[in-house]
């Protein structure tokens, strides 16, 4: 295993809340089930996932998740509730590529936010 | 102007280590520093975290240091030079980079620092990882560390910390092992100190 097996993606998303829960326990919620999504898919080392999510206003959330079978970490916010977030994110992982990273990224996220592609 | 090099495998607490030596060596030391962020990933994320915090920070991303953006990254230092002059410079460098090909680009291309300094961190909650998947560039980190920052290490008991760090000291037996928990901040005023110490003496 060498730096060139590490495959590396960044994505941004606008995420509009689909229920009315803290935005903090849904980027939870989506984060652990990407890890889970990962590692069912062939991903063996989870180098780093990490991210910021912003609403605008209030000071930004940034996540981190380092393995498959630890919690994301969670620092910063709180944001604030019912407003569109935006997501940036970078993912740097071995065994699976970048098709399937972006893939599992939307099916996961769609299960807490309505999603949509979130430019510059 | 100095370089600090922090490197370390993906997600072993750079940053985190970073922002704690910048805030203890900008209070105790009187020295100003400009944050140097190098990411593989198209999108810089440690960059705005650092600048919340209230640092100067510059970014190189996508690709690494060490090899597509080594030609960048001396741009970048003479760039910092000629404009800010800081005392130091404190390169992240990305977590996949090669720490031997970095000081070569500098050696090569770039003769004006008059000092560099290679922290590299290793991770105990990686250590069974590190153990099943002994990665080249990882060991290359840890072989050329004038320092070696053991971090995270709230997250397993006294034994498993002597036995990693035994085994870092075998990788690298010139430098110092200093074990820490940059999140919770033990023993960062110690490495403070060894860096304070360094940044006062050479030249
Ligand atoms: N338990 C524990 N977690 C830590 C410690 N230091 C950092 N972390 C966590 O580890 C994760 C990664 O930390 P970063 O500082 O972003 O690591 P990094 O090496 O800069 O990551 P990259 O730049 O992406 O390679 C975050 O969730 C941190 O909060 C520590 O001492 N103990
Ligand atoms: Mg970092």
């Amino acid at each position: 295993m060498d730096a060139h097996d590490f495959v590396t993606f960044s994505a941004r998303r606008k995420l509009a809340p689909l229920t009315a829960g803290s935005p903090r326990d849904l980027l939870l919620s989506f984060l652990t089930d990407y890890v889970k999504a990962l590692g069912t898919s062939g991903c063996s080392i989870i180098g780093h996932i990490k991210g910021i999510v912003e609403d605008g206003e209030s000071p930004p959330l940034f996540f981190s998740a380092t393995s498959l079978s630890g919690e994301p970490q969670l620092k910063g916010g709180p944001l604030g509730q019912g407003s569109d977030l935006a997501l940036t994110i970078t993912v740097i992982v071995s065994g699976v590529d970048t098709e399937q990273l972006s893939r599992l990224l939307d099916d996961c996220l769609a299960g807490y936010f309505l999603c949509t592609l979130h430019g510059g | 102007m100095k370089l600090i090099i922090i490197s370390g495998f993906l997600g072993s607490g750079k940053t985190t280590l970073l922002l704690g030596l910048v805030r203890r060596l900008t209070s105790g030391n009187g020295c100003d520093f400009v944050i140097l962020e190098n990411e593989v990933g198209e999108i810089g994320i440690d960059g705005v975290f650092l600048e919340k915090q209230g640092l100067q920070v510059k970014e190189l991303y996508s690709g690494c240091v060490c090899c597509q953006l080594a030609g960048d990254l001396v741009v970048t230092l003479r760039e910092i030079k000629d404009v800010l002059d800081p005392d130091g410079v404190i390169l992240e460098a990305s977590g996949l980079a090669k720490v031997e090909s970095i000081l070569d680009t500098l050696d090569r291309y770039y003769g004006e620092l008059e000092g560099t300094m290679v922290i590299s961190l290793a991770d105990l909650e990686r250590f069974e990882l590190y153990q099943e998947e002994p990665m080249p560039f990882v060991i290359n980190q840890i072989r050329y560390a004038d320092l070696v920052v053991l971090n995270k290490t709230d997250s397993g008991d006294g034994e498993l910390t002597a036995t990693m760090a035994a085994k870092l000291a075998e990788l690298n037996p010139d430098a110092e092992v200093i074990g820490v928990s940059a999140l919770e901040g033990s023993n960062l005023d110690l490495v403070a100190e060894r860096l304070g110490t360094w940044m006062r003496t050479t030249s």
